[in-house]
């Protein structure tokens, strides 16, 4: 009776050892699974900013970049401010809005100077389920961005030529060839003795 | 007298027969789960770090040569076996070389040949499995061209050149 009563408890006691080993385990592989799917979103998240980025610095305006990103602009209601909201899949490329896995969130800054526009952008990546039904509007947008934490932030920086604010379409200023300036030179020089020659002939006249 | 003569004894040891047995079965199955469960975690991970190392290998790559050789005029489309061509120029003492990029048989592969050359597949080198490449520009209504338009497995993504920017 003794030996069957000791048997039981050494049962109980070894059951217990498996729950609780099973269960570290499971944690440990569940903590796994979880780290694997956040360095899946964060390299999927980086490589959109970074194709945000590289979009942002090859256009000059808000609305270029949306359209480049296949997004869309939205306006404050003030006029005053824009933002941009692109949609990406899970690995940073370009997506439709039902199917993104990521959403960006750029914001632009210009400050205008004499000889273009240096603009400054704040792209922020979103896990696209905290933004269902939250994009419509700029203070929507702005809103939800506020509350959710980013998956990933990148700052960056772009200088707008005015040559480019002013021919957006190209071909911007024409950088002549070393035969072009030797002609332009030699035309320009023409020219100046041609002038010169007026103008000893006008002091000529002048004097008789 | 011994207690496993009698037939108390005897039903006792049957229990403790059974039991050891189910304890068993639990252990084993709870070996089974936990397998089962650490192989499918593992999977998932290594299929996770597979696409990541193919995203890196291909955009890195690309990124890599376009920035290194972003200069006026150097960057340029051309049109490959499959598709479009990454072409960039290089300009030597006595000629013009280019690295040509593009997509065949499932692979990306760089080809570095004369300017104006026709496409030599066998001198192509392999660079990473890559089933779709198409690159074009993403300013094509734009005569001066600054934004590249990259496709491949993983997307579209773009890259800006900054050599336009500077020499205006």
């Amino acid at each position: 009776m003794k030996r069957g009563i000791s048997f039981y408890i050494e049962t109980v006691v070894l059951i217990v050892m498996i729950v609780l080993a099973s269960t570290v385990l499971v944690q440990l592989f569940a903590n796994s699974a979880s780290r694997s799917r956040s360095a899946a979103q964060l390299m999927g998240a980086t490589s959109a900013a970074r194709s945000a980025a590289e979009a942002f610095s090859g256009t000059e305006t808000d609305e270029t970049v949306a359209r480049t990103l296949e997004g869309v602009c939205l306006t404050s209601d003030d006029y005053l401010s824009d933002v941009v909201v692109a949609y990406f899949n899970d690995a940073g490329g370009i997506s439709t809005a039902d199917e993104a896995a990521l959403v960006a969130v750029i914001t632009s800054e210009d400050e205008l100077q004499t000889s273009g526009d240096l603009r400054a952008a704040h792209i922020r990546i979103y896990d696209a389920s905290a933004f269902v039904g939250a994009s419509d509007t700029y203070q929507q947008v702005l809103d939800r961005a506020s509350t959710v934490s980013a998956a990933y932030t990148l700052e960056t920086r772009s200088f707008v030529p005015m040559h480019r604010i002013m021919f957006p379409m190209g071909p911007g200023p024409v950088i002549p060839s070393a035969e072009q300036e030797s002609a332009m030179t030699d035309t320009a020089g023409a020219m100046l003795q041609v002038a010169s020659a007026a103008t000893i002939t006008t002091q000529g006249a002048n004097a008789s | 007298m011994r207690l496993s003569d009698t037939g108390a004894g005897r039903d006792t040891g049957t229990g403790s027969h059974v039991a050891a047995v189910a304890l068993f079965a639990i252990v084993i199955l709870v070996v089974l789960f936990l397998v089962i469960f650490g192989s499918s975690v593992y999977r998932s991970a290594v299929a996770h770090s597979a696409a990541d190392d193919s995203l890196r290998a291909t955009q890195g790559y690309i990124d890599t040569h376009i920035q290194a050789a972003d200069a006026q005029d150097a960057i340029s489309i051309g049109e490959g076996p499959q598709g479009s061509a990454l072409v960039i120029s290089e300009a030597g003492d006595t000629a013009t070389y280019e690295v040509r990029i593009y997509a065949y048989e499932g692979a990306l592969v760089e080809e570095y040949a004369r300017a104006g050359s026709s496409y030599v597949l066998a001198n192509a080198q392999r660079i990473t499995s890559c089933s779709s490449f198409e690159v074009s520009w993403a300013d094509e209504a734009s005569e001066s061209h600054r934004l590249l338009k990259v496709t491949t497995d993983a997307g579209t993504t773009f890259i800006a050149l900054r050599s336009d920017g500077e020499v205006g």
